[in-house]
């Protein structure tokens, strides 16, 4: 069995150099494509429409309430635990920006310690 | 050295080898910092986690933050036998303190009604699952014992030396602008102008405990913010004020209540041991520093 597998003739493929760069450049041409059009892919907008948001908010906002979209649209959400969904209505939720304040160069660098 | 409002208090960052912007911005990250938890634990805010917790009537899911939070409290509840305890937000509230303190806020006429007992015992933790379960008479309140516990966070941000100070509540990273120690005024309870005692601290935290402040007229009576866990209602103690200094703020803040609670004698034992050290002031007003401490006339 083995002298069969030995004896099997191996097609060999001879090339001139010319022909040897030409088939490396063909190949890397091949790898450079495939790779352009897997990242394009995923940044170029698709043709198909995207009816959903376009239906129900307006063409300029790339924002819209859940509550605005119909409710067999609506994804259902998995929220982290002390989150709510808020109303549209609703002015949002944001921390008061801190105050901050310099103290005055002449304050000396200690402490007063109290019940606070 | 910048300041801020934030839980209910001023907040002083000082990060003397810092160049003035850098150091703005090292107290801008604070300052949300401290906001963010305000936010998520107070138990004043509707919305907060803590609000939240203490609403429930059935087990709910918390974040991994409070359930760390809440399992640190337990290991406080047990090394102080029960007298830390975060779970006297139901007295709370039955003494009068029923929203976020402001001078003649909390007074009424009504006189303190007493809560019905609970325990961190009450309180079911099941931190595989980060479920807890609460009796609908048992609140948590986290009070110092948050703010404390933001410091230590806080100071984790700044450079060394540094000083982050929240109403007293305070740690000093390394030994001052001059090397020779950060410098602490213990406040007189009985006159807020005056500064009884001066130490000079390296690399330690401080916190104050005392009725003075964060008190209110309830009838005929006057209540305040330090609740003895033993009976539910506003501690009586021989003590005016404790002073406590520790490796953290969070555990000078549990010392600082926990010595009030146990009164002059045995508040000086629990803080004369190796890391701690305290400042006492009976209500006769004679001062005691106990621990290994430098006291100072700077």
């Amino acid at each position: 069995m083995t002298d069969l597998q030995a004896s099997r003739a191996v097609p060999r493929i001879t090339l001139t150099p010319l022909e040897g760069r030409l088939y490396i450049i063909a190949v890397l041409a091949g790898v450079y494509l495939f790779a352009w059009r897997a990242i394009a892919g995923t940044t170029t907008p698709s043709a198909a429409p995207r009816p959903s948001v376009a239906e129900v908010a307006p063409a300029h906002s790339l924002a819209v309430w859940l509550d605005d979209l119909p409710v067999a649209k609506r994804p259902a959400l998995l929220l982290p635990t002390g989150w709510r969904l808020a109303s549209g209505g609703e002015p949002a939720i944001t921390l008061p920006a801190p105050r901050m304040v310099r103290a005055p160069a002449s304050r000396p660098l200690r402490v007063r310690t109290r019940s606070s | 050295m910048w300041t801020f409002r934030a839980m209910n208090t001023d907040v002083a960052v000082a990060a003397p080898t810092l160049d003035d912007p850098a150091e703005q911005r090292l107290a801008l990250r604070i300052a949300a910092m401290f906001a963010e938890t305000e936010r998520r634990f107070s138990r004043f805010l509707h919305d907060s986690e803590l609000g939240q917790l203490n609403r429930a009537t059935e087990p709910i899911t918390v974040s991994p933050e409070m359930m760390e939070l809440l399992c640190d409290a337990r290991r406080h509840v047990a090394e102080t036998e029960g007298l830390f305890d975060p779970t006297i937000g139901a007295a709370l509230r039955a003494a009068g303190y029923d929203r976020t303190f402001s001078a003649g806020a909390l007074d009424r006429d009504a006189s303190v009604t007493a809560a019905v007992g609970a325990g961190f015992a009450d309180l079911v933790l099941d931190e595989p699952a980060r479920r807890v379960s609460r009796p609908p008479h048992l609140h948590v309140d986290l009070g110092g014992f948050l703010k404390g516990r933001t410091v230590d966070r806080a100071a984790t941000l700044a450079p060394s030396p540094a000083m982050i100070d929240a109403g007293g509540d305070a740690v000093l990273r390394g030994a001052g602008t001059d090397e020779t120690g950060w410098l602490v005024d213990i406040e007189d309870p009985g006159d807020p102008r005056r500064v009884l005692v001066t130490l000079r601290l390296r690399d330690r935290a401080v916190a104050t405990s005392a009725p003075n402040r964060r008190r209110w007229r309830t009838g005929d009576a006057t209540s305040h913010h330090l609740i003895d866990p033993r009976t539910g209602t506003p501690a009586s103690s021989d003590l005016a004020q404790v002073t406590a200094i520790a490796p953290t703020a969070e555990r000078a803040d549990v010392l600082a209540k926990v010595a009030f609670l146990l009164g002059a004698a045995d508040g000086a034992r629990l803080l004369d041991a190796p890391d701690l050290g305290g400042v006492l002031v009976a209500r006769d007003g004679s001062v005691r520093v106990v621990g290994d401490l430098e006291v100072t006339d700077a």
